[in-house]
Formats: structure tokens, C-alpha cells, sequence
């Protein structure tokens, strides 16, 4: 055997292994119920079992996007966005729209890096593109299984691309389901579970949850939802979380947990429910913002019977979701007041008036709590000072999306810039130093 | 010295040969992957995600080749397609390379290409030419391509501020009203219109239907009304009367003179009001043709043309927007008859005490289609 055919059948084994590991991670993915992403990847809207949480990274307190200050990089986006960016083998993944009607869907994905742009995606929308004008096209957050980029828009279509750009597939729901789609918008982001995304599409017409196969886009499931309009986002939770592996939905009117396979439901609480603040689950709890948040126990198993632990009214979310971290949650109010309150009992802890209106669902870096209110006034507190406020980081743009975190650093957009924050400037303390 | 000469010709000639041989035999390699993805559905085969990477994988040469299957391709398809070239594109440009700025042009000026196609070739084309938008766009204030429409409407505005009068103003503002087919760029025209004492009737440009026979309110006694079956939806009599709340309901004319077009229904029912109300317009058709209506309002409603059902939409109090619903319709030659059902709830709410619709018909790219007067 000469070298080159040495070499040849070298890199034929190298690809055999290499898929046969791949299928093997898949496929233990797919038994397991959760994704391959890496743990230190944000993969999803709220990141890693939708909780807001990167307690292990160190992100710089303050940063100046004006004199570059703590910005490692800073990259344009076309059109407009309110999604967040996740992060992702790498690659920082942002969506936006543009165009006179926002018909133009646009996929892009920056090396987290250098922020170099990697690849740019484009499509045109199939479904309805009207929405109120705080929103856009690209307002649902696009979510990963770490192979996979799953993109989604207000217009209901929904992109599958590897994570060099190569399309893999694309739906149009409102092709099959015509009346799909309200005049506010929809901002539902996508999540991975059971090696399929899974979408939850409520309106005042059609109304679904479904999951589409990650690697073909076929349907796995599809279950009928209440006919209302609904902009909450779906969870994927597994031990993680402290519970069994489901999908955590939400509407108007109840909260339900569902096999992640088969979409069948495995508990279901009719309760007032928020419309927009997503519910949390950690600690084997489920936390579920209404006009208080409620916290239901889902730890050793669940049943319909199961009744609340503790219903806090301080505790009024607005737009973002609350975030449980350290047994404490955290909610922003209507006013720009973030409230701290004790996660076993509701009771609240402090409150902290960060003020303007908030959109983006604030994520927990360590001892800290990111705010960034739709100004683009990011509010650096420290959760274990009563929320002293440690700093205000102006980013001078409309900012709705929620931050990603990854590798020690901060991914924030508007609707025309994407920034990472992260330098030696100045640490904050590990979680392992918490106050006690 | 000759001799030399005849050898430069030929290996000329026989490289432009072997290159356009290669392309042709390329662009003929393509065709299978252009038409296995032409035949995508949401649910893909890995022969559609293997024929995806060909195109992706192609020649720049063969840009206008992969968008020329976009032509008649469903909606789906085209993003397919377009999504290969952006692939093509990236990849040409990150190698240092240029673009086929001359082919680029020609296939933007090809009208017989799909709109979507020409308005992705010229936006390459942009890239590479930026002076392209004065070139091309004062050609293309008619296009079938929205987009290119849209940006052609937008020069000719930049034109206006130039314009040394204000009469060679309107007539370039009148002239920018006609081409658009965008609503807030139609409505920014008309400002403009309006600062120089000239009124724009929006209502008349975009085709919004104003003449109306109504009859309600009939009282919604389960639900929402709307799938409720009223005697105007069994049978369609202008002459008819029905009981209603406060005694015999019968058939009125009506104007539809609010803004832009509307028939608002609290304006005699007052705020309040609740219930379903039919409103009957005659559509004068030129010719047989397809066309749109298109509609808008905070109701549930059902619409019929020629006594067919064509829209039913449950919806209430969910932000309506100007052409909030398209309905693909066929117009027949002579009279048409457009019968719409709009359902008010009860409310408490002060934002939800609207009770009204527009409705406008139009072709597929929104330009209005007019009502023939009777004879």
C-alpha cells in the first residue's frame, strides 16, 4: 500500500471514528433527553436548562462600549433584533430581520473569539410578518443541541443550519397552519430536547406545542394548546434542573410538564399564568410568574394533586423572567424594582430600584445579577448586598434581548450591534465566596 | 513571430473553450440539484441536504444559474436556493474573488426571472458596484420585485428634496405614490404630499372599498358570534328585515368614511355595542381575475365573495394592522358580491371597545384594483 492510499484509508478510519462518536454522543443525547451542547455553551433562550445562570464565569463589572473599555469585540448586524445570541461551539449565533415589512430573515454567526463573522444566512419569511413595533421578526431566541442551530422567527418559520451554515431543513408553520400567527408578534423562542426542537406556537388561531426532528425536521409530536395569545417560551429541564427530563409549558390559564419524546403530558396545574415571563425550574422546584410567582414542588414526582408551596405577590414579574439562583429569586416589576426573595418561601429578601422598563431576562454571573433594561443600561448588582448597585454600563441602544454568557464573558445585542464583554478588568468574586 | 501569434489565439481560444465548456457542463450538473431542491417540503430527504451542498459548493459562475431556479419555486424553495448562493457568495468573496457583476446586472434587468432572484442579484450586485442603485433603480419604480420597488420609490423620494419647485415636487411625490406598495411608505409620501397643499386620497389609491349596505346588530346569545349562523349568512336579501334588540333591523347603506376607508360601528351603536353586524358591498370587476382582498380589524369575522365562504378568522383584539389578512380571491367578469361578518364581544376593557374593519381590493402586489362604475 502506497502512502497516499495509507493516508487515504487513515482519514477514512479518522471519519468512521469520528461519526461513529457523534452517533454515539447523539444517541446517548437522545436516550438521556438532554443535548451535547457543552457546559460552558449557551445554547438556548436563558442558557442551559433555561435558568439565566453562569455561576461558574467571571464577567467584568464595568465596560464602556464608547472607549472600549472591557469590549473584547464588537460586531454589526443587519436589519433589527430583539433575540438573544447564543453561544455555541465557538460561534456566537444572532437573528434579525430587515426589509420594509421585516420579511427578511437573517442567521449569523460570529467567531466568539475574534468576532469575525463566520457565516451569513438569509430567507425570506413564509408566515406573518405584522407585530407591535417594540417587536420584531427576529424576536424569538434561537436555541442549539450543539450540532444544530434552530432559528426561529415571529413569522413561525423555523430554520435548521449546522454549525457551518449548511441548511439542513426549514418549515414554514403557517404553510401548514394558516391561522397561526397574532398582529403583536410572536416571541416564543425554541428549545432542545430528545434530539428535537421544540416549538410552543399559541395564538388566537392556531395553537400548538411541537417537535420537529433535529436532524430532518419531521414531526415528533404535536399537541393542541389553548387558543390565546401566548409569548412564554417552552424549557427543557432534566436532573439538571432536579427533575425528570420534560418540557415545561405554559399558558394563560395552566402550566404543564411533557415527556420530551412522546409530548405527552406528565402534569398539568390550571393557574394564572404570566403571558410573557417564562417559568423556572431548579432545585427540583417550579417557579411560575403569574401576578405572583408561584412555586410548585415537581422533585419526587408529580401529581395533579400537587398544590402550591408558596404564592408570593411582591413578587410580580414583568416581561422577563425570574431567575432562581442560591435559593433566592429574582424578579424585575413593571417599575424597573428588582425584587429579591427567598426561594423556599417567597418571602421577600430586598428590593432594588434599577429603574426604566425591562424586556431582557437578566442573567446571574456569579455573586452578581445582570440587568439590562430596553435603554440599554446594563445594572451590575450584587445579589448578596441587598442589590447594591456596583455599576451601570451604558450601552446607548434599544436593547430587548436577553444576554447570553459563555467562557467568562458577556454576549449582549441591540438591534444593530452584538458585544462581547470580557477582560482581565475587574473580577468578581467566584460563587464558592458567597456570603453565606 | 506569426506562428507564435496563431499559438496564443488558439490557447486563448481553447481555454475560453475548455472554460465554457466546463461551466456548461457545470451548470448542466446543477440541474438535479436545483430540482431535487425545488421539491423540498418541510420535512427534508438527505438527497435535498446533499443537493443543498452542491449548490452551496458551486462556481460564482453559476450564481445566476441556482437563482434562475427560483423562478415559479415555492416559497420554501426559494430559500433554499437563496440560502446556496449566499453560501456561494461568502465563500467567492472570502477567497478574494469578484463577483459576475455583468451577468449579476443582466439577470437583475431580466423581468421574466422570479422577483425574489433579481432583488438577491442586485443586492450582490450592490456589493460589488456600489453605485448600482443609480444605475438600476429609476428603471425599476414598477417592478414586480417589492423590494426593488421599494428601493426604487425610496430614490425617486431623494429626488424630491432636488426638485426646484414645488409643482416638479408633486409631480415626483405623485409619481412615487402610484409606484409603492408599502403602507408606511405610501403614508409618508402623503405627508410629504400634504406639506405642499396637495391631498393624496389614500382611501382611492389604495382601493379600499367605501360603499356598503349593513344590517345588525344581531345579538350574540353563545360564544363569540362567529360561528353562529344569521340569517343574512343563509340567505343574501337586501330587502329582507329581522327581529332584532330594539325591533325590526333592516338593510342600510353605509359609508365607510373614517380613516383610510373604515367602517366604524360604534360611530352609531356607540363604544359599547356588542353583537354581529353584516356589511354587503357590489364590486364592479373589469374582467375575470385573480386578485386579493385584503382586510382589517380588531373582530372576529367571516367574509364571502360571490356567496362562497373565503375567510373565517377567530380572532378578537390582537393587534390589527393594515392588511392584516390576505384572501387570494377570483374575481368574475361583471358584478361581484363581498359580504363580511364582524362579531364584537363584550368587553370591559377600554382598548377593546372597537368595533370596525377596512377592507381593500387589490392585486398580489397590493395595487388597488378598482371597482368599475355601473354602466
Amino acid at each position: 500500500m502506497n502512502s497516499v492510499a495509507q493516508s487515504i484509508q487513515s482519514q477514512t478510519i479518522n471519519r468512521m471514528i469520528h461519526k461513529l462518536l457523534i452517533t454515539s454522543l447523539t444517541l446517548a443525547a437522545v436516550l438521556s433527553g438532554s443535548s451535547p451542547a457543552l457546559a460552558s455553551d449557551w445554547p438556548t433562550f436563558r442558557g442551559a436548562g433555561g435558568r439565566s445562570v453562569a455561576m461558574e464565569d467571571v464577567v467584568p463589572t464595568v465596560w464602556a462600549v464608547d472607549d472600549g473599555t472591557n469590549i473584547a469585540w464588537t460586531a454589526d448586524i443587519p436589519g433589527r433584533g430583539v433575540s438573544g445570541p447564543i453561544v455555541i461551539g465557538g460561534r456566537v449565533i444572532v437573528t434579525a430581520s430587515s426589509g420594509p415589512t421585516e420579511d427578511r430573515l437573517h442567521v449569523l454567526a460570529f467567531d466568539e473569539t475574534t468576532g469575525q463573522q463566520l457565516w451569513h444566512r438569509q430567507f425570506w419569511a413564509t408566515g406573518r410578518t405584522l407585530f407591535h413595533p417594540t417587536m420584531a421578526n427576529a424576536t424569538p431566541t434561537p436555541a442549539s443541541d450543539g450540532e444544530h442551530v434552530f432559528a426561529f422567527f415571529s413569522s413561525n418559520d423555523l430554520v435548521s443550519l449546522d454549525l457551518d451554515g449548511n441548511l439542513l431543513w426549514m418549515r414554514g408553520l403557517v404553510l401548514d397552519h394558516p391561522k397561526l400567527g397574532n398582529d403583536v408578534g410572536m416571541s416564543s423562542s425554541p428549545t432542545v430536547a430528545a434530539g428535537a426542537v421544540i416549538v410552543q406556537c399559541e395564538s388566537q388561531g392556531d395553537s400548538f406545542a411541537a417537535a420537529f426532528d433535529a436532524v430532518t425536521g419531521a414531526p415528533r409530536w404535536m399537541i393542541d394548546r389553548p387558543r390565546t395569545a401566548q409569548w412564554a417560551s417552552p424549557s427543557a429541564i432534566d436532573e439538571e434542573n432536579g427533575c425528570v427530563p420534560a418540557v415545561v409549558l405554559q399558558s394563560a390559564d395552566g402550566v404543564s410538564l411533557h415527556d420530551p419524546v412522546s409530548g405527552s403530558p406528565l402534569w398539568h396545574r390550571k393557574h394564572a399564568c404570566a403571558s410573557i415571563a417564562s417559568a423556572v425550574v431548579e432545585g427540583g422546584r417550579l417557579f411560575v410568574p403569574g401576578d405572583n410567582v408561584t412555586m410548585f414542588s415537581i422533585q419526587d414526582g408529580v401529581s395533579d394533586a400537587d398544590a402550591p408551596i408558596w404564592s408570593s405577590a411582591p413578587l410580580r414579574p414583568s416581561s422577563p423572567s425570574p431567575v432562581v439562583v442560591d435559593n433566592r429569586v429574582y424578579v424585575i416589576g413593571s417599575a424597573g424594582v428588582l425584587v429579591c426573595g427567598n426561594a423556599d418561601t417567597g418571602e421577600v429578601q430586598w428590593r432594588r430600584r434599577l429603574g426604566g422598563q425591562f424586556w431582557a431576562t437578566p442573567v446571574a454571573v456569579g455573586n452578581h445579577l445582570i440587568c439590562i433594561n430596553s435603554e440599554g443600561t446594563a445594572f451590575v448588582v450584587d445579589r448578596h448586598d441587598d442589590g447594591k448597585i456596583l455599576a451601570e454600563n451604558k450601552f446607548s441602544a434599544e436593547m430587548l434581548g436577553s444576554p447570553a454568557v459563555a467562557n467568562n464573558a458577556l454576549f449582549a445585542r441591540s438591534h444593530k450591534k452584538l458585544w462581547k464583554i470580557a477582560a482581565s478588568g475587574v473580577a468578581i468574586r467566584p460563587a464558592s465566596q458567597a456570603p453565606k | 513571430m506569426e506562428k507564435c501569434h496563431w499559438n496564443a489565439g488558439l490557447t486563448i481560444a481553447m481555454l475560453i473553450g475548455v472554460a465554457l465548456s466546463a461551466q456548461s457542463v457545470d451548470a448542466a450538473d446543477l440541474s438535479p440539484a436545483i430540482s431535487e431542491v425545488r421539491s423540498v417540503t418541510g420535512q427534508v430527504v438527505p438527497a435535498a441536504q446533499s443537493a443543498w451542498k452542491t449548490l452551496a459548493t458551486a462556481n460564482v459562475d453559476q450564481l445566476t444559474a441556482i437563482l434562475s431556479g427560483m423562478k415559479d419555486a415555492s416559497p420554501l424553495a426559494e430559500n433554499w436556493l437563496r440560502s446556496a448562493c449566499d453560501a456561494v457568495v461568502e465563500r467567492h468573496l472570502r477567497s478574494g474573488g469578484k463577483l459576475p457583476v455583468d451577468t449579476l446586472r443582466t439577470f437583475v434587468l431580466d423581468s421574466s426571472q422570479s422577483p425574489r432572484a433579481r432583488r438577491s442579484a442586485y443586492e450582490w450586485l450592490v456589493l460589488a458596484e456600489p453605485e448600482t442603485p443609480n444605475m438600476l433603480l429609476p428603471e425599476l419604480l414598477n417592478d414586480p420585485s417589492l423590494e426593488l420597488r421599494y428601493d426604487a420609490v425610496e430614490y425617486l423620494l431623494k429626488q424630491v428634496t432636488e426638485a426646484p419647485s414645488d409643482d416638479q415636487k408633486a409631480v415626483l411625490l405623485e409619481q412615487a405614490l402610484h409606484a409603492s406598495r408599502q403602507f408606511k411608505q405610501i403614508q409618508g409620501i402623503s405627508e410629504q404630499l400634504k406639506k405642499l397643499n396637495r391631498q393624496a386620497d389614500l382611501t382611492h389609491e389604495f382601493g379600499c372599498v367605501t360603499e356598503w349596505n349593513t344590517v345588525g346588530p344581531f345579538p350574540i346569545a353563545d360564544g363569540n358570534g362567529v360561528s353562529t349562523l344569521y340569517p343574512p349568512e343563509q340567505s343574501l336579501d337586501l330587502a329582507a328585515t329581522y327581529p332584532g334588540k330594539d325591533g325590526e333591523m333592516a338593510w342600510k347603506e353605509a359609508q365607510a368614511d373614517g380613516e383610510l376607508g373604515q367602517l366604524d360601528f360604534c360611530k352609531t351603536l356607540g363604544k359599547d355595542a356588542t353583537g354581529v353586524m353584516y356589511a354587503v358591498a357590489k364590486f364592479n370587476a373589469a374582467k375575470p381575475q385573480s386578485a386579493q382582498i385584503r382586510y382589517e380589524t380588531n373582530n372576529g369575522t367571516k367574509l364571502w365573495l360571490n356567496g362562497k365562504l373565503v375567510a373565517e378568522n377567530e380572532v378578537f383584539h390582537a393587534g390589527g394592522d393594515w392588511d392584516q389578512y390576505v384572501v387570494p380571491i377570483q374575481l368574475i367578469d361583471g358584478e361581484n358580491t363581498i359580504k363580511i361578518k364582524v362579531c364584537q364581544t363584550k368587553r370591559t376593557e377600554d382598548w377593546a371597545m372597537v368595533w370596525h374593519f377596512r377592507l381593500r381590493v387589490c392585486d398580489e402586489l397590493g395595487g388597488a384594483i378598482h371597482s368599475e362604475p355601473n354602466n
